[in-house]
């Protein structure tokens, strides 16, 4: 398949650069309702990815890019591959953005991106991470399991561009998601967990459920929090919507766009004070078995492992090779996972000094990627106050990125959470909590 | 209507790959899937026109008489598939005595969305230059403006759904435009956003001038915001956010699945009251123009509104065809999937309060000291504690039931369901429905409407 499209995109004249990527997808998915199957699927797709870039003169002149992208299924024949093409480069023909070139071959590093035995016997480590899962939630009192989905997935890719690249990789996804409810024979409550990996072990499904089943627990007392203007934790999964925001803001693609006004070589909290540790971040496309690992990225760019932001100081916009070129930069590849160094402050000290509020869960938090203003519902957390600790639920927390991390403490301890491996929790000097 | 050749063949052929199956099941169907479309994008530095997340797959359902067993496969060709169905209902165990599932009344129906503009009817290029044309409108707005993005999806999708007494076909199209205005002053950046959408056709591209200037004030009222005080303020939501509340706060939890799972707490109040008696909210699949609307759901059974709430009193939720089995409860046409590679779930399709008395200026005159609430930007479900988590990307204040010119952003909703919707005093008299994608916790997204009336509520804000 894979060489009747080539041959195809070599032969069109209008198509100046290329890329392709033929990917063969296996999944299995087991769901229950408490113990019980009440689906299980396999999953099976083939396709290509088909990207074409065609330059031609502007109104003005000058030589613009333009590029569409269309999708090849098996059954596709010569003729219908031949007349998506000759759509796609209709609609390349109609836009013109700033040239930019395509990456050549590098030297592809290795990375394990596939866990090796839910390739060969997915099957059984489905059924064996259900049997986990289970037998987990049975040894917790007042804790019963919901319901469970896992999917198990494992992709073949091959890629090829027009500039030489031919690259192969084999890769596998794990997710599980399952929701426990507490009863203390009055009230109920729920924690829903909802994570992916790379690798089936890297779960741990007896601590995750040990971890999770306490917290349910908690959430059975929980009450709504006092309004709270100070310390603020957050730790673990609470954690990742903040990283989310300095993936956008250190992208060229958002300093191209205008949403990022973040400048290389200066601080990237501005003219405010910073109270706390210096940010450090790193993006880290080689971790193994992060899920943004990988020998190279969609473009065909090699994975790195790169400094973004030291000291404060934003070292680079991390870029692909389009953004890369527009604004005269290294290209870095796709942003890796977030790798942060730990601090040096235990997580108990970190919680120590109260009165604060250290949040677990929320139900959703999505930093406004052009200001970092967020607010966000705390599904669960502890209002600390001396030897007190109380579980809260409910109100919001209110605050901006910037302001909270140029007031960051970094925990010493560290976690590994698919995409992000650092500080298990970071204490910000001042948030806002809404309450009661 | 024009059935694409894939599913032409396979329109004759399934019948017979049922056939096949229910000779080792007691209930087999399948669902074709085939989505197509364009998306063009513009903003002041780069332009985009790519086909929309194509999408074509097949998706094989057998009832085991305990559960349900499905392979979903790119593959088309039917005498492959043929031989697929084989092999998978072969390796299921089946239970002779397990529970029945009803294939419901024989039918054989086509269906299409009635749009102004059918975009298929526009060329491509004629809808690209015309989104260029509006987008330098955006852009000379106002010299602020530091970047104004627009995106226009057109996308048709064909479902084909077949089982022993069903074969039906739909075509949906469903259209958006968004224009989105990014501006900065002193170092400060923020934007706003209008969207135009339903199940429409090339006719939501067409934007009107008074359309822009009012996206350049919210875009730039929200460069001027502070943050809100927290605390309990009496509420006007803008449909939209009418809308977020109706979904998130009370809509998740009524899907019947979570009934099953033990999840909802809505499930002890059936029949009970939850909201003010001025409250009553529909799921409606057959919304005219709604962008979550359909003919049938993905598991064949004909689209119907349903009533949740009536007068305040909470009615009945909405099932997919396996919790309907397992709760042995009627079937609503409530089971949608992501894709032909996602299972089946109880989904909604566009929820919102029904309209009431109030118009919207005796809403806001009668606010001593409240906020008017824009834009909802993001929500979550909690069906078991029912929490609300709705943030609004900005509110305007109002005093004596005047707008002051204060801007707050964001602005987040929390609180405890029947206390919000227990507080609603004023309904609007009007009705705006709004498209966006909804979600089944962190996945299974699917385009749902919201919206519905203004409505006047107290509330913790913060």
């Amino acid at each position: 398949m894979l060489e009747r499209i080539i041959r195809q995109l070599e032969s069109h004249s209008s198509v100046h650069d290329w890329q392709v990527e033929l990917n063969h997808k296996r999944g299995h998915q087991l769901f229950l309702v408490g113990e019980r199957v009440e689906t299980e699927r396999t999953v099976e797709t083939v396709r290509a990815e088909v990207r074409i870039f065609n330059d031609h003169a502007a109104p003005g002149g000058q030589t613009v890019r333009g590029e569409a992208s269309f999708v090849l299924l098996p059954q596709d024949g010569d003729s219908a591959i031949a007349q998506k093409l000759q759509d796609a480069v209709f609609m390349a023909g109609l836009v013109g953005n700033p040239l930019f070139s395509l990456p050549g071959p590098a030297d592809y590093p290795q990375v394990e991106v596939l866990d090796q035995r839910l390739a060969q016997e997915p099957r059984v480590v489905l059924d064996e991470l259900s049997e986990q899962l289970i037998a987990a939630v049975n040894r917790e009192p007042q804790v019963r399991l919901s319901s469970s989905e896992c999917f198990l997935d494992v992709g073949d890719s091959q890629f090829r561009n027009s500039r030489g690249i031919e690259a192969a990789v084999q890769s596998s996804r794990a997710m599980f998601d399952f929701v426990l409810i507490s009863n203390d024979g009055k009230n109920e409550s729920e924690m829903h967990i909802a994570q992916e990996r790379r690798r089936a072990a890297d779960f741990d499904v007896p601590a995750l459920v040990q971890r999770k089943a306490a917290q349910a627990r908690d959430a059975l007392r929980a009450m709504l929090p006092a309004n709270h203007k100070g310390a603020v934790v957050l730790s673990r999964e609470a954690l990742l919507g903040m990283w989310t925001f300095w993936r956008t803001q250190t992208s060229a693609q958002s300093k191209f766009q205008k949403l990022s006004q973040l400048e290389v070589g200066k601080s990237v909290f501005g003219e405010r004070e910073v109270t706390g540790e210096p940010l450090n971040l790193r993006s880290n496309g080689l971790l193994p078995f992060g899920l943004r690992s990988g020998p190279l990225d969609a473009e065909g760019l090699p994975g790195r492992d790169v400094d973004i932001v030291a000291g404060n100081v934003l070292r680079r916009l991390w870029a692909g090779q389009r953004y890369a070129e527009y604004l005269g930069l290294e290209p870095t590849g796709a942003f890796g996972n977030v790798v942060v160094p730990p601090g040096d402050t235990p997580l108990a000290e970190l919680l120590a000094a109260g009165p604060l509020i250290h949040i677990v869960a929320f139900s959703d938090m999505h930093p406004n990627p052009a200001t970092g203003d967020v607010v966000a519902e705390i599904r669960l957390g502890y209002a600390i106050d001396g030897n007190a600790v109380t579980p809260v639920k409910g109100g919001a927390l209110s605050t901006n990125a910037f302001d909270a991390f140029a007031g960051a403490i970094y925990s010493l301890e560290s976690v590994f959470l698919g995409e992000y491996q650092g500080p298990e929790a970071i204490r910000f000097a001042e948030m806002a909590v809404a309450g009661g | 209507m024009d059935i694409p050749p894939e599913l032409v063949e396979l329109r004759d052929t399934l019948p017979l790959l049922i056939q096949d199956m229910e000779q080792h099941v007691p209930y087999a169907a399948a669902l074709v899937q085939r989505q197509e479309g364009h998306t063009i994008g513009v903003d002041n530095r780069e332009q985009q026109v790519e086909p929309a997340d194509p999408r074509l797959g097949i998706v094989l359902s057998a009832w085991t008489g305990h559960h349900m067993a499905e392979l979903a496969t790119s593959e088309l060709d039917p005498g492959r598939l043929r031989s697929m169905a084989r092999d998978f209902v072969a390796g299921l165990s089946v239970d002779p005595d397990g529970l029945p599932v009803d294939p419901g009344e024989p039918l054989e129906q086509e269906y299409a969305t009635a749009v102004e503009v059918d975009p298929a009817s526009v060329p491509l290029q004629e809808r690209f230059e015309h989104c260029v044309e509006v987008q330098s409108r955006m852009a000379a707005l106002d010299p602020r403006v530091a970047n104004a993005r627009l995106g226009l999806r057109n996308e048709a999708e064909t479902k084909l759904f077949v089982n022993r007494s069903r074969r039906l076909v739909q075509r949906v199209q469903r259209a958006r435009m968004m224009l989105m205005l990014l501006v900065s002053e002193d170092g400060r950046t923020a934007y706003d956003w209008k969207m135009q959408d339903g199940t429409k056709g090339y006719e939501v591209a067409q934007v009107s001038d008074e359309t822009l200037a009012a996206l350049r004030e919210s875009a730039l009222g929200v460069l001027k915001a502070e943050r809100i005080e927290p605390g309990v303020y009496e509420c006007i939501s803008c449909p939209g956010v009418s809308g977020f509340i109706a979904h998130e706060a009370f809509g998740h939890g009524v899907e019947l699945d979570m009934f099953l799972k033990g999840r909802a707490r809505a499930k002890d109040y059936i029949g009970q009251q939850v909201a003010s008696p001025l409250v009553s909210m529909v799921d409606n699949p057959l919304a005219e123009g709604g962008y979550g609307s359909f003919f049938f759901d993905d598991e064949g059974e004909p689209a119907r509104p349903i009533t949740i709430i009536r007068d305040g009193i909470l009615e009945r939720g909405l099932g997919d065809l396996t919790s309907s089995v397992y709760l042995n409860v009627p079937r609503t046409a409530s089971g949608r999937r992501e894709s032909f590679a996602r299972k089946p779930y109880a989904r909604m399709s566009n929820t919102y309060f029904l309209p009431g008395q109030n118009t919207i200026e005796e809403m806001v005159g009668s606010v001593e000291r409240g906020i008017y609430l824009e834009h909802g930007s993001s929500g979550m479900e909690d069906p078991k504690d029912w929490g609300i988590q709705v943030i609004c990307h900005y509110g305007r204040e109002i005093i004596d039931g005047q707008y002051t010119g204060r801007v707050f952003a964001p602005v987040g909703i929390t609180g405890f369901v029947p206390d919000l919707l227990k507080s609603i005093s004023m309904v609007g008299n009007s009705l705006d429905l709004v498209g966006g994608y909804c979600g089944k916790g962190y996945k299974e997204i699917v385009p749902s409407g919201t919206g519905g009336p203004h409505l006047k509520f107290q509330a913790r804000l913060g």
